[in-house]
């Protein structure tokens, strides 16, 4: 290797290992010189952000709509049996009520 | 394994970068900025003007960081962005004056002396030269570029960019002997 190479390789060694911290304000400078890309890339991600929402919003509305609506229906359900119930035994009372009167007028007959 | 981690977190982060993350081009600039501003301050004669090109070329390079297929070259590539961006600031500086050589002898140097040299020394050593020396034995002695490739980026021609280097080494000769008797010197007392 001759000299001029020697000190090539010696001093690119050196030179190459040369670090300077750059003072604050310099990413500053980057940071505004390319702000018009990254406030592109910022209002695709609000949009995305504001889709999914909504999506959400709408999934869990429709979820609350269909669960309220089985509530009523199962309420109406619950109403109906008791008053089918109710009428039911009103009915049965009655019939129980007549029955037992007309065994007391056969009873009483029988005894004139 | 160590390197291939490191590789493999470079090539995530230029992904992120490529996405438009503002942190991740924070992360990359900050793992960088010291290296580069250390190419751009042997080209420029101040701190001043060398962190102007580091900003400027760190713009350029997130504007075209799509542009890179490669992970891999990515070092190489931001090498040669900041290099590009200091030889067109010293263009729109018109500082280079370059003449040619007749005579084209090589002068002997002492690679021993750089060795005790610390990036200072280095730094004042470059700052010494004339613009065209400087730029001439940077591109070529450190950077790795060929005559031609110098001769085509700088306009001059390919003896003009030899001429410049030796001068160059000339010039570095002298600051070497002197700093190297002003070392001993001072051993000395």
């Amino acid at each position: 290797m001759s000299s001029s190479n020697k000190f090539d390789s010696a001093f690119r060694k050196r030179a190459r290992e040369i670090k300077i911290k750059p003072s604050p304000g310099v990413w500053d400078q980057i940071d505004q010189n390319i702000s018009g890309r990254r406030k592109r890339t910022s209002l695709y991600t609000i949009i995305g952000i504001a889709a999914s929402l909504l999506l959400l919003v709408g999934f869990f509305g429709l979820f609350q709509l269909e669960k309220t609506q089985n509530e009523v229906v199962a309420t109406n359900y619950t109403v109906d049996e008791i008053v089918d119930a109710n009428t039911s035994a009103y009915s049965n009372a009655l019939m129980k009520w007549v029955n037992t009167s007309k065994e007391v007028g056969h009873a009483y007959r029988s005894e004139e | 394994m160590q390197i291939k981690y490191i590789k493999v977190e470079t090539a995530r982060l230029i992904e992120r970068c490529k996405e438009g993350d503002r942190q991740a081009q924070k992360l990359l600039y900050e793992n960088n900025a010291d290296q580069m501003l250390g190419i751009c301050r042997r080209y420029m004669k101040n701190i001043h003007d060398a962190e102007d090109a580091l900003m400027r070329g760190f713009v350029k390079l997130f504007n075209k960081l799509h542009k890179l297929e490669d992970p891999t070259k990515f070092s190489f590539w931001m090498r040669r962005i900041m290099v590009n961006e200091c030889l067109m600031q010293l263009r729109k500086k018109k500082k280079m004056s370059m003449t040619e050589l007749t005579d084209y002898v090589v002068p002997a140097l002492d690679n021993q002396v750089v060795d005790k040299l610390s990036a200072d020394d280095i730094i004042k050593l470059v700052d010494a030269l004339p613009t065209g020396y400087r730029t001439v034995f940077n591109m070529y002695v450190i950077e790795g570029f060929k005559h031609k490739e110098i001769a085509e980026q700088l306009n001059i021609s390919v003896n003009t960019s030899k001429s410049q280097l030796i001068m160059a080494r000339r010039r570095l000769q002298e600051q070497l002997i002197a700093l190297d008797s002003d070392t001993l010197n001072n051993q000395a007392k």
